[in-house]
């Protein structure tokens, strides 16, 4: 009972849902009707009149408007347009201006008449929007305020038009909407099933009548459109909630309920495909998606909202609303993204369509359909979205709702896989013919179904094998067919996809497969479980750039790469085994083998003028130099590089061999000339690099002190081949290995005690590079190598001529002691002046003097004292007697001083200074140096004897040579005799040895004045 | 790639080759020294800056006759214990004797103490005070042993070694701007502060000579650093895996011995192994005394030779 009651009061509210609005639309159309009559009449009335009273030539002020809005000015001077002078001229003054006809006015609006004649007949007082009038001015002024009047009458009857025609009509929509769903809501509680629906039916079906009906006038297309729309949105909510809500079930047949909706939404489209209105479908559509939303998730649910979509797509399809579409896939995917329908879901349709999986392919199957029709079409705008929404929505929909542990997706992902397939087929099939642009047709048609086809099949490889050797082996076969299609079709595209796949290959194997490690044993033997896969991909790789070479056409991006890829997957292939010490390899051997395949690349790039293998030759050797240096040069402890006893460093030797031989092949220029003008430049980086390692081995192969002797037995190789060749490189290496090889003698062989019989090994080591130092200073410097060498290596023989001086110097200092070096030294001094002044090199005589110094500051700080010198065999007197001669020999050996010819700066000066005054320099020296011995080794009492006795002798030698420095230095001696006669013997010495000095030296100084006296006119020629 | 040699002349650049060949041919014949240090490159630096130093000291030099009146003063002020009575005085002076008769400046006359101290220690100051601690007599174990510790220090007075520290000092003080009762605080500090590390090797060397030349076993002269480096347990360098870290390894034991004040017992025993060797290799020095029954008894070489203590 009560549930009749209410089911009445349902259908009274329904009722009055229904009639307001028509009472509504009654009222709003007569107003309208009024408004569009009013309207005419007004542009009647403001018609132009002939006034014959009025003076030709009586002034008239121009009428204006006030101040007034901007959107009241326009109309209010149209008005006073024709009662201007300019339009009064115009006119015949006898005749009166014809008469525009009278708009027919309705006898319909008698009221409205009426009411414009009272209004005219009512007194104006002080109307608001006319100026003061004077006379017969006031006509003219009062049609001037009736036609602003009727401007704004106009104005606001836009905006009735727009707010009741339209804005209404939506907004009734909604509010019916709003009701509808209120009700719906409120019929859940207080009515049953059968109520609720009749209710939803009634007030739908009211709704869609009242709109079909109103259809007919095109003055309420608006308003029938809106009670349309709500009414094909309620008619399908409650045909969904028919079945698909349990509060308003009836109808428990599925299959009675699908038809039913299916029904509906054939009506949808039927009516939608006749109003041609986006805006309506849309929100026709919206509603109905959101019932679906609305209700629990089922298989019905999906299905209906697969209906739904297909009636949205043959909407789409057929008005080409593509942003329909667009909107249609979002909803569609999104609902079942939200509302999946559970596997174990109740009665459904039919078995194939009860699990989700099937409703989300049927929709894709819908989606892409649409999508090869619109392509087909040419598709523009929003429609080139749909494929890529419809790929997302299918991975996305079926990824949410997968099982955790993804079992069975590899199979999902092929069935795409394929499915883009048949997709790409069709889309050959249908864009075939068309004559439509060759570039979008490959953009937006096949090249994208097929993309994602092969980036499907790729995934469901990888979900599927995950690891192992069989992925490899189907991502290679995937590529290679992708390859070898592209190639027989001429598609650019397919071998763009093959670059891909090979890329995706590549990256598996660095990123996961080598560092997962692993062993296979193949053929018998035990190798790294991706090598095979990786050969494979090499040799397919190696295989596709031949077939590309040879094709002779435009390579795609990627395509040129696949050369160095195969070299890659090589050199990964060597170094993984030899790192996991498979195959009888070792990490000690990476290097070397990395290097013996960037020598095979190179031989292959010369013999057939491969660009690209030389440079995979060069990236190979700069990478093989990695191991070489962390394994086999520095061996460390986290590399354990021993193997089979031979130690790590020995893969050096054949190392240094090719690196030797690829430098000497690039630096080839007639077998492998203008490929590239860097090859000379790698060639030197080659020859650099074997000079390293030679260098390097011989630092492991030799003992500690014949290292020097074997970097400087490669300086001598490498400097005489730079030279017969020429090869300038060679000869820089040269200089450098001796570089080395001096700083080497300051660590391991200065300081050797080592002997061999009785002779040291520091002898024998340093001074072979001494020789060597000595030869490559003659050979820069000399003249038979002039036109080969440059300015800098002329230069740097000097440098090894002092340096191979200052390592004899060394030598002696540590072969003799500190203090008996001075004898070595002095030696070593003379004997460079000599060389220096047969063979007029300067520098070797700078050296000289250099070592004169060098020698009288050691002599004067030790005093000649040589600590624990056995008893008379070096005694103080007899080594400073030695260096004492040594340096009046130079002295005597000298020419007389000269003036400076070439002026230097700083020590050059000074040198240069010493060289021109070498005689009066050795003489000082010698002097100084012999008086600091007599210092030391005579008795006290006797020194200012034996000073005088140097002096007088000095002076002797003097006039004999004649030599003025000598002359000199024996007057300062005998001075300082003097005055160590006066300053100290005086008070020190005793009376005989006082006496006798005085004596001694008086004779000597008037020996010396007599000298002096007697040969005056002579001495005025000595030097 | 053709070779061309350009004349004649450049064939004599390869017997640089064979010359190279044949000295590490020579050198795989002898017996051969691995060690790797730079202490050459550190020693020629020193000897350098040695040269300069000792320019400038020969021009303040001391007489023996200031000096021995110095070390006298020093000695006095130095607050040492001497033991009195005890038969190590005249053995020490005995076997002091026998070692300073063979320096170089004769003019200086020795004086040797013995302290009473458990440290194993010996020093000199400026003018010939030797002192030897008794701890250093109860560690030493012959004759010989005592010549060489005793010849080591007389080494450093003979080499002014002892005289240089206050050379500047008292050079200043004759231009009147030291102070000198300063100079009577310096024994203890010259003691403790000890001597530059060149000087220790000098004094090794002139030390070893001076005990050889009184005939002496020079292989005694070794033989109390090895029991000091037992020990103070001296470690040896790591084996140097590359060159670089070979490099490294030498540069910075060489730096850490050039500014060490005194020279590692493991490098005065080499030197000192070396000198013997050489001489030995000259035929001296293979005759030697030993005296370690002379130095139970205390009683020296000079005033009873025990037989058969000569030779290895």
């Amino acid at each position: 009972m009560a549930e009749l009651l209410f089911a009445v009061l349902g259908l009274l509210i329904a009722l009055f849902y229904v009639i307001t609005p028509f009472v509504a639309i009654a009222a709003w159309r007569r107003s309208q009707r009024l408004e569009a009559e009013l309207r005419a009449l007004e542009r009647r009335l403001a018609m132009p009149r002939f006034d014959p009273g009025a003076a030709p030539d009586s002034p008239r002020q121009p009428v204006t408007a006030p101040a007034a809005p901007a959107a009241t000015r326009q109309p209010a001077a149209v008005i006073a347009r024709p009662i201007s002078p300019d339009a009064r001229l115009d006119l015949p003054r006898s005749e009166p201006p014809p008469l525009p006809p009278p708009l027919p006015v309705t006898r319909q609006s008698p009221d409205l008449d009426d009411m414009v004649a009272e209004q005219r007949r009512a007194p104006r007082a002080a109307p608001s929007l006319s100026v003061p009038t004077r006379g017969r001015e006031g006509v003219v002024t009062d049609r001037v305020g009736d036609a602003l009047r009727g401007g704004w009458r106009t104005l606001a009857s836009t905006w009735e038009e727009r707010i009741g025609g339209s804005v209404l009509s939506k907004a009734g929509a909604l509010l019916i909407v709003i009701g509808v769903s209120l009700f719906v809501g409120w019929s859940m509680v207080h009515l049953g099933p059968v109520g609720r629906v009749a209710i939803s039916l009634a007030v739908s079906g009211s709704l869609l009548a009242g709109g079909l009906a109103m259809q007919r006038w095109p003055d309420y297309r608006s308003l029938a459109l809106g009670l349309s729309a709500a009414g094909w949105g309620g008619l399908y909510v409650t045909t969904y909630a028919m079945h698909g809500l349990q509060a308003a079930r009836i109808i428990d047949d599925p299959r009675l309920a699908l038809g039913l909706l299916l029904a509906v939404a054939c009506g949808m489209i039927v009516h939608a495909l006749q109003l041609r209105i986006p805006a309506l479908v849309a929100v026709a559509y919206a509603a109905a998606f959101a019932a679906v939303v609305l209700g629990p998730p089922s298989a019905f649910a999906a299905t209906a909202c697969v209906v739904l979509a297909g009636t949205l797509l043959a909407v789409a399809a057929r008005r080409e609303w593509s942003t329909l579409a667009v909107a249609g896939i979002l909803c569609t995917y999104g609902i079942l993204a939200v509302r999946y329908p559970p596997a174990d879901d109740g009665p459904v349709l039919l078995p194939a369509m009860s699990t989700g999986m099937a409703i989300v392919w049927a929709c894709w199957a819908m989606f892409e359909a649409y999508d090869v029709v619109m392509t087909a079409r040419g598709r523009t705008g929003p429609a080139r979205a749909i494929a890529p929404l419809n790929l997302c929505g299918l991975l996305g929909v079926s990824l949410l709702n997968w099982p955790p542990s993804l079992e069975g997706f590899d199979l999902f992902l092929a069935a795409a896989a394929a499915a883009y397939g048949v997709s790409t087929l069709c889309r050959l099939i249908v864009g075939r013919g068309r004559g439509r642009d060759a570039t979008a047709t490959a953009n937006d048609g096949p090249d994208l179904a097929i993309t994602i086809a092969a980036a499907l099949w790729a995934a469901a490889l990888w979900v599927r094998f995950r690891v192992g050797w069989r992925l490899h082996v189907g991502l290679l076969m995937e590529a290679e067919i992708l390859f070898l299609l592209g190639m027989a079709l001429g598609r650019r595209h397919l071998r763009t996809l093959a670059v891909m796949v090979f890329g995706v290959l590549l990256a598996r194997f660095i990123a996961f497969d080598v560092p997962a490690g692993g062993e296979a044993t193949v053929l018998g033997a035990t190798l790294a479980r991706w090598t095979p896969s990786a050969v494979a991909a090499a040799i397919a790789l190696a295989a596709n750039r031949m077939i590309l070479g040879r094709s002779g056409g435009p390579l795609v991006a990627g395509e040129a790469a696949a050369s160095y890829a195969a070299t890659a997957l090589v050199a990964l292939v060597i170094g993984g085994e030899a790192w996991q010490r498979h195959l009888g390899l070792g990490p000690q051997m990476i290097g070397f083998a990395w290097l013996v395949l960037a020598w095979l690349l190179l031989e292959f790039a010369v013999r057939w003028r491969s660009v690209d293998a030389y440079w995979q030759a060069c990236i190979v050797g700069c990478l093989a130099f990695v191991p070489l240096v962390l394994v086999n040069a520095f061996p460390s402890r986290l590399v354990d590089g021993t193997a089979g006893g031979v130690p790590p460093w020995a893969w050096l030797a054949p190392a240094a061999a090719i690196l030797h031989a690829i430098g000497w092949r690039l630096a080839e220029p007639r077998r492998f000339a203008g490929v590239d003008p860097a090859e000379w430049a790698v060639s030197q980086v080659c020859l650099l690099a074997a000079t390293a390692v030679s260098l390097l081995l011989a630092w492991h192969a030799l003992p500690a002190p014949l290292v020097a002797l074997g970097w400087a037995g490669y300086a001598v190789a490498a400097f005489g081949l730079g030279v017969a060749l020429p090869h300038a490189g060679l000869r820089w290496h040269a200089y450098v290995a001796m570089a080395l090889t001096v700083g080497r003698l300051f660590l391991a062989n200065f300081t050797n005690v080592g002997m061999t019989g009785v002779v040291s090994h520091r002898l024998l080591t340093v001074v072979p590079v001494i020789l060597v130092l000595a030869g490559l200073a003659i050979r820069l410097t000399g003249r038979r190598l002039r036109p080969l060498l440059a300015g800098s290596e002329r230069a740097l023989g000097h440098v090894f001529s002092w340096t191979g001086t200052v390592v004899l110097l060394v030598l002696l200092r540590f072969e003799l002691g500190r203090v008996l070096a001075v004898a070595g030294w002095a030696v070593v001094g003379l004997v460079l002046l000599v060389l220096g002044r047969r063979r007029a090199t300067a520098h070797l005589r700078w050296q000289s003097h250099a070592i004169a110094l060098l020698t009288f500051a050691r002599s004067w700080g030790t005093g000649f004292a040589v600590p624990a010198a056995p008893d008379g065999l070096m005694s103080p007197a007899l080594l400073g007697g030695f260096v004492v001669a040594c340096l009046f020999l130079s002295e005597l050996l000298c020419p007389p001083d000269a003036r400076v010819r070439n002026p230097l700066h700083g020590v050059g000066r000074l040198l240069a200074w010493l060289d021109a005054h070498r005689r009066t320099f050795y003489a000082i020296l010698g002097t100084a140096l012999l008086a600091i011995l007599l210092v030391h080794e005579m008795p006290p009492m006797l020194l200012t004897a034996a000073l005088g006795i140097e002096g007088a002798a000095l002076l002797v030698l003097g006039f004999v040579r004649p030599d003025r420095g000598l002359r000199a230095c024996g007057l300062a001696v005998l001075g300082a005799g003097v005055a160590k006669l006066f300053f100290h013997d005086l008070r020190h010495l005793d009376t005989p040895y006082r006496i006798l000095s005085f004596l001694l030296l008086g004779i000597l100084l008037l020996a010396a004045s007599w000298t002096y006296t007697r040969f005056k006119p002579r001495l005025r020629g000595l030097p | 790639m053709t070779v061309r040699v350009r004349s004649p002349a450049d064939a004599w650049w390869w017997l640089l080759l064979v010359v190279v060949a044949a000295a590490a041919a020579a050198v795989l014949r002898g017996e051969l020294d691995d060690s790797v240090s730079a202490d050459s490159a550190f020693e020629v630096w020193g000897d350098m800056v040695r040269d300069v130093d000792q320019c400038g000291l020969t021009l303040v030099r001391v007489s023996a006759d200031e000096e021995m009146r110095l070390g006298r003063e020093l000695a006095a002020s130095g607050g040492w214990r001497e033991v009195a009575a005890s038969p190590w005085n005249g053995y020490v002076e005995a076997v002091g004797a026998d070692v300073a008769a063979h320096v170089r400046r004769r003019d200086i006359e020795y004086r040797f103490h013995v302290v009473d101290s458990p440290d194993v220690n010996a020093f000199a100051l400026p003018g010939g005070q030797v002192f030897v601690t008794t701890g250093m007599l109860g560690f030493l174990e012959s004759e010989a042993e005592l010549a060489f510790v005793l010849g080591h220090e007389i080494a450093h007075v003979d080499q002014r070694h002892a005289i240089e520290r206050l050379m500047t000092r008292l050079a200043m003080e004759r231009v009147g701007l030291g102070d000198v009762g300063k100079v009577a605080d310096l024994p203890l500090a010259l003691v403790r502060g000890g001597y530059r590390k060149y000087q220790e090797l000098e004094a090794d060397t002139v030390g070893l000579h001076l005990g050889t030349a009184a005939g002496y076993e020079p292989a005694a002269a070794v033989a109390p650093f090895r029991r000091l480096q037992a020990r103070r347990r001296e470690l040896s360098p790591r084996e140097a895996s590359n060159p670089l870290s070979e490099a490294a390894g030498a540069v910075a034991a060489g730096l850490g011995s050039y500014l060490d004040s005194h020279p590692v017992t493991r490098d005065r025993i080499e030197r000192l192994e070396q000198m013997i060797a050489h001489r030995r290799r000259w035929g001296r020095g293979t005759d030697g005394f030993r005296g370690v029954e002379n130095f139970r008894q205390k009683v020296s070489r000079s005033v009873r030779e025990i037989p058969d203590e000569r030779g290895d």
